[in-house]
């Protein structure tokens, strides 16, 4: 396993931490889909 | 003000009460005759009017004179065909537009039309009015799916995925001698995966700006009026119709808009069906199948755009005959706003957000629901990398469920079952899955697309099943979620869920086994069940009470 591999595998972990925190943190704000069609994303 | 009320009060006389049209007076008179023993003589004209309204208080107040009293309401809306409270409503404001006319001087002459009446006397037409729906709504999918939005969705794909980000990660990837395995993840689950739902987003962003610009100019609540018509017919109101209006964009805060109807059941019931009308999330799917079977037409999406109104109109039926869900519609009445043009920074934010929405959920949601089908459809049980897709993880969780919708015409392949089950998640991971299982980067690199993959495996009328399935059954998780907080219960929320499935298997069962008898020929066991489905649905909807044996239970569950 070389540092290139090393780097990207670390990178690519990070963009799917997020992904799941992101996704996560919406759901369970009221299953909020982020359409933001309803306003409660704005008074957040 | 003060001085209106300065004048009223140094009148020489009580100002005559506002008179009605012929038919209203007279059922005004019958109603009078019921009640003169019920309520004071100077105040029986007040309450015959309020119950021709059917006001809650005064029909309180009538006690056992209101049976008589509502026959006499139902010859008189049968005869005008309209709602009673409506024709009331609409009489002041006639009687007030006259009294304006006469004492209030204006630069028009009383009795002209607005530009927005104008146009109002043709979109809204008793008879016009749904044509001209129809063909605004197939100009809006023509020109976001098959011209503007579909060119720019070939080019996404094409060009954009198919020349540049695909085989430029991959050659990166190799040149850096990133691991092989890392690399398949990288390039042939996320990068494939999501790069198969962003490509359709020029589609999505082109039908964005022409459903803001219809809803900024006022056409869409002039929708809702007709719609009202319609709906009234199968037992809802066009209240029910602005959830479903609101669904269009997102099913989530479509859901939550039936909170504004009063009447409980039919909150509930829009609730429930709101999900029928196809959202934004469902619009990569309808675009996938119209392209891979139907050569990009524009009538797949109005297709699926009023199979949705349909199902819905159905199930008005449908539910409104089980016990705890039976009652009249609410009345709908609603002012119309004058037309405008549509600010273009309005359509604009408006457009950027949605999109944004869009591409948000693709890099969040789906990102990870492709990882996790390309890392089961990768690996079989004993995590060795398989060569053949078909020896994976995902094949065999496939081939154990597939079964189910042989059915329906795709169940012999279960790439598709596997794609309808990841869509629970995001109607928009259908596409993606297909991304990831169809290789797009390899198909990419030989210059074929997806297209010619789905067009292989599956006939039109399989297809358009498919389609059909994905638009009617279960909605994503987030509006199951807001389904349960509109009905309560997860017991209700389940039993929702159920019917939506059950009455997508059944469409879809429907469409394709007497498709397939019409077009090829074919006839079989399904076949005969499909006609018995037709049978079961014929029977429900013109049956009094399909359901009494369960009004009894559910009024021991009520109790």
């Amino acid at each position: 396993m070389n540092i290139a591999t090393i780097a990207v595998g670390l990178a690519v972990a990070m963009v799917l931490f997020l992904a799941a925190y992101c996704s996560v943190r919406s759901f369970r704000n009221g299953k909020c889909s982020g359409c933001k069609e309803c306003g409660r994303c704005k008074r957040r | 003000m003060e001085e209106l009320l300065e004048a009223v009060s140094s009148a020489d006389e009580a100002p005559s009460p506002v008179r009605l049209s012929g038919p209203l007076e007279k059922s005004i008179s019958e109603i009078s005759e019921n009640l003169r023993d019920k309520v004071p003589e100077e105040h029986l004209r007040w309450y015959s009017v309020k119950a021709l309204e059917r006001d809650v208080l005064a029909i309180e107040r009538i006690g056992d004179s209101w049976n008589k009293i509502s026959e006499i309401i139902e010859k008189l809306e049968k005869e005008e065909d309209e709602e009673s409270d409506s024709l009331v409503a609409s009489e002041r404001y006639g009687s007030i537009s006259d009294i304006v006319a006469s004492s209030v001087k204006t630069k028009r002459t009383s009795g002209s039309y607005t530009t927005s009446d104008k146009i109002d006397r043709i979109v809204t037409h008793r008879w016009l009015g749904l044509p001209i729906f129809a063909g605004v709504m197939f100009l809006v999918y023509y020109i976001s799916i098959t011209t503007v939005g579909g060119w720019g969705t070939d080019w996404v794909n094409d060009v954009f995925f198919g020349e540049w980000a695909i085989p430029g990660a991959a050659s990166w990837l190799e040149g850096m001698a990133v691991d092989p395995v890392l690399s398949a993840f990288i390039v042939d689950g996320l990068i494939a995966g999501v790069g198969a739902v962003l490509g359709f987003l020029p589609q999505m962003l082109v039908l964005f700006v022409l459903l803001v610009i219809l809803e900024d100019s006022g056409y869409m609540a002039r929708i809702a009026f007709v719609m009202d018509r319609v709906f009234r017919r199968f037992g809802l109101s066009g209240k029910s119709f602005i959830p479903i209006l609101i669904g269009t964009g997102c099913g989530v805060p479509g859901i939550m808009a039936s909170r504004t109807i009063e009447s409980e059941r039919d909150r509930r019931i829009t609730a429930m069906t709101t999900t029928f009308i196809p959202c934004s999330a469902k619009l990569p799917i309808i675009a996938l199948i119209a392209g891979a079977l139907f050569g990009g037409s524009a009538l797949v999406a109005l297709a699926s755009y009023f199979i949705g109104v349909l199902a819905i109109l159905l199930s008005g039926i449908i539910l409104k005959k089980w016990p705890s869900l039976s009652g009249t519609p609410s009345e709908f009445i609603m002012e119309l706003p004058p037309y405008h043009v549509p600010g273009i920074a309005t359509v604009i934010r408006s457009t950027f957000e949605k999109g944004w929405a869009f591409v948000r959920k693709a890099g969040t949601f789906i990102l990870l629901a492709c990882g996790i089908v390309w890392f089961l459809s990768a690996f079989d049980w004993s995590m060795s990398m398989v060569g053949d897709i078909n020896d994976s993880m995902l094949a065999d969780i496939g081939n154990a469920i597939t079964w189910i919708f042989v059915p329906l015409g795709w169940g012999d392949e279960w790439q598709f079952s596997v794609g309808t089950i990841t869509g629970l998640l995001a109607k928009e991971n259908v596409v993606g899955t297909f991304g990831v299982l169809f290789g797009f980067s390899e198909v990419a690199e030989s210059g074929d697309e997806i297209w010619p993959i789905i067009a292989a495996m599956l006939t039109p009328i399989a297809g358009f099943s498919f389609l059909v399935f994905n638009l009617l059954c279960a909605p994503c998780f987030a509006a199951i979620g807001a389904m349960r907080r509109e009905l309560g219960t997860w017991k209700a929320t389940g039993a929702a869920v159920l019917y939506q499935c059950l009455l997508a298997y059944a469409v879809s069962m429907v469409i394709f086994q007497i498709g397939s008898l019409l077009i090829y020929g074919t006839f079989g066991i399904w076949t005969v069940a499909a006609f018995a489905t037709v049978a079961l649905i014929a029977y429900i909807l013109v049956s009094k009470e399909p359901f009494a044996r369960y009004r009894h239970k559910t009024s021991e569950a009520a109790a």
